[in-house]
């Protein structure tokens, strides 16, 4: 069970971290750095969030739906926290661009998308 | 004491990113309870493919927060971004920013619950089909979060927006009123979607021949749900962009605020109600897929019956925004 689900965090942490490096060399060698450092910043908290809500999975099994509930809120609150972090890091510094930082804490969310989509669209499921 | 623009923006701001965060966690916070909920009933029934089932809760929750993160996002903008050129009109455009993703998240958050959680159950009884499950389960879940994106949209354009050459009076209430309307609209719809899209991947799962037709019955039913945000947001841009004459009369400023919120309010229902009808038609569908044409019809028209009073929302918000 846990080497299941450790094997699909590894493959779509790792897509996501390899995206976040090719879109902020990009921005690098386009000479907009504090929007590549924006998505790189966002991209790593979004690993580091989509990292917490699988090792607290088993957190919010095996409970009554209100009690699922509550935990679940819990989890979310403690996530925001994590996922502020870069946002609240880029509305203090003019080194990170906020919009940037936006976008890139979705990257897990893109990569969950496009690897179904892709999947399905060559018909490897 | 006096207070200047300055502790009237700070007000608003804090508090719009309080509503922003506190009620965009709401629905996000259900709908994941709803799926592990599910996920408990899932694997106690077939403990050997817990692996599967946790798999499966694993990517449809991380979709299915993402309008729980664009709250986030709102929020901490609200929370550390000073408006340039503000007015007494920018202290409720960021009131209504807040509100309006705050309650855009609710029915997002809640709906993507909905497929992720028959995903789970689906899994064990047709094991075989878990990877299209999966990806039924997260194309439906993205499309849930389509009315949150429009509250997003809306409350972004209230968070820039520049009222320096508006009158204050009453651009203030057609501002709330634009986040009323995008944020209470997307509320029906985001839920019905969610409804849509946990219906197919039951029905997937109980007839797997069936899940190219249920997709597609699904995306349809999904898209005829969300007109009513459309008209959410369609009354919100008129809100925001149509040109006031200024007058600190209340009756105009009154007309605005109730332009939005009877749109917001009368979507809810016909969103969940168009929800309903597509979940029941989409059920069947997967049951009997050779009469998907007649199911698909009488679906559309029951459809078409829900949307009605979504209309006579719109018909009344547009007689309070041009004729009163």
């Amino acid at each position: 069970m846990e080497s299941d689900l450790g094997r699909l965090q590894k493959r779509i942490c790792s897509k996501a971290l390899i995206i976040a490096i090719i879109v902020a060399s990009a921005g690098m060698a386009l000479g907009a750095k504090p929007i590549a450092k924006g998505f790189l910043l966002g991209a790593l908290f979004s690993i580091l969030n989509f990292t917490l809500m699988a090792l607290s999975l088993p957190l919010r099994l095996n409970f009554g739906p209100r009690q699922t509930f509550v935990r679940c809120l819990g989890s979310i609150w403690c996530r925001y926290l994590v996922l502020a972090v870069p946002l609240v890091l880029a509305t203090q510094t003019a080194m990170f661009d906020f919009f940037a930082a936006a976008v890139g804490i979705f990257t897990v969310q893109g990569v969950i998308l496009f690897d179904q989509c892709s999947r399905r669209i060559t018909g490897n499921q | 004491m006096s207070y200047n623009i300055d502790t009237w923006l700070k007000l608003a701001a804090y508090t719009g990113g309080g509503l922003a965060i506190g009620l965009g966690s709401i629905g996000a916070a259900i709908g994941e309870g709803h799926t592990a909920a599910q996920a408990n009933q899932a694997i106690s029934r077939r403990p050997d493919l817990s692996g599967e089932v946790f798999k499966s809760m694993l990517v449809g929750q991380a979709i299915a927060e993402s309008a729980a993160i664009f709250a986030l996002v709102v929020s901490l903008v609200l929370l550390f971004t000073t408006p340039a050129n503000a007015t007494f009109a920018t202290v409720w455009a960021l009131l209504a920013a807040g509100l309006s993703i705050g309650l855009g998240a609710i029915g997002s958050g809640v709906g993507a619950g909905f497929p992720a959680a028959e995903a789970c159950k689906g899994m064990v009884h047709q094991p075989s089909v878990s990877k299209r499950l999966t990806t039924n389960m997260l194309i439906g879940s993205a499309v849930c979060q389509t009315p949150s994106i429009f509250a997003l949209v809306i409350a972004f354009i209230l968070l820039y927006t520049d009222t320096t050459s508006s009158p204050v009076w009453p651009t203030w209430a057609a501002l709330f009123g634009a986040g009323l309307s995008a944020g209470l609209s997307a509320i029906g719809a985001g839920f019905g979607s969610g409804l849509v899209a946990g219906a197919s991947c039951e029905g997937i799962a109980r007839q797997p021949r069936s899940a190219g037709t249920v997709t597609n019955s699904m995306l349809l039913g999904q898209a005829i749900t969300q007109t009513t945000a459309i008209y959410g947001l369609l009354i919100a841009f008129i809100l925001l962009f149509k040109p006031y004459q200024a007058s600190e009369a209340i009756a105009p400023a009154m007309a605005l605020i109730g332009a939005g919120l009877c749109m917001g309010l009368g979507a809810i229902g016909p969103g969940i109600g168009e929800g309903v009808t597509a979940q029941s038609a989409i059920k069947w569908i997967a049951r009997n897929p050779t009469e998907v044409g007649v199911i698909t019809r009488s679906m559309l028209v029951g459809m078409a019956v829900a949307e009605s009073t979504g209309i006579y929302s719109m018909v009344i918000a547009l007689i309070l925004l041009f004729v009163v």
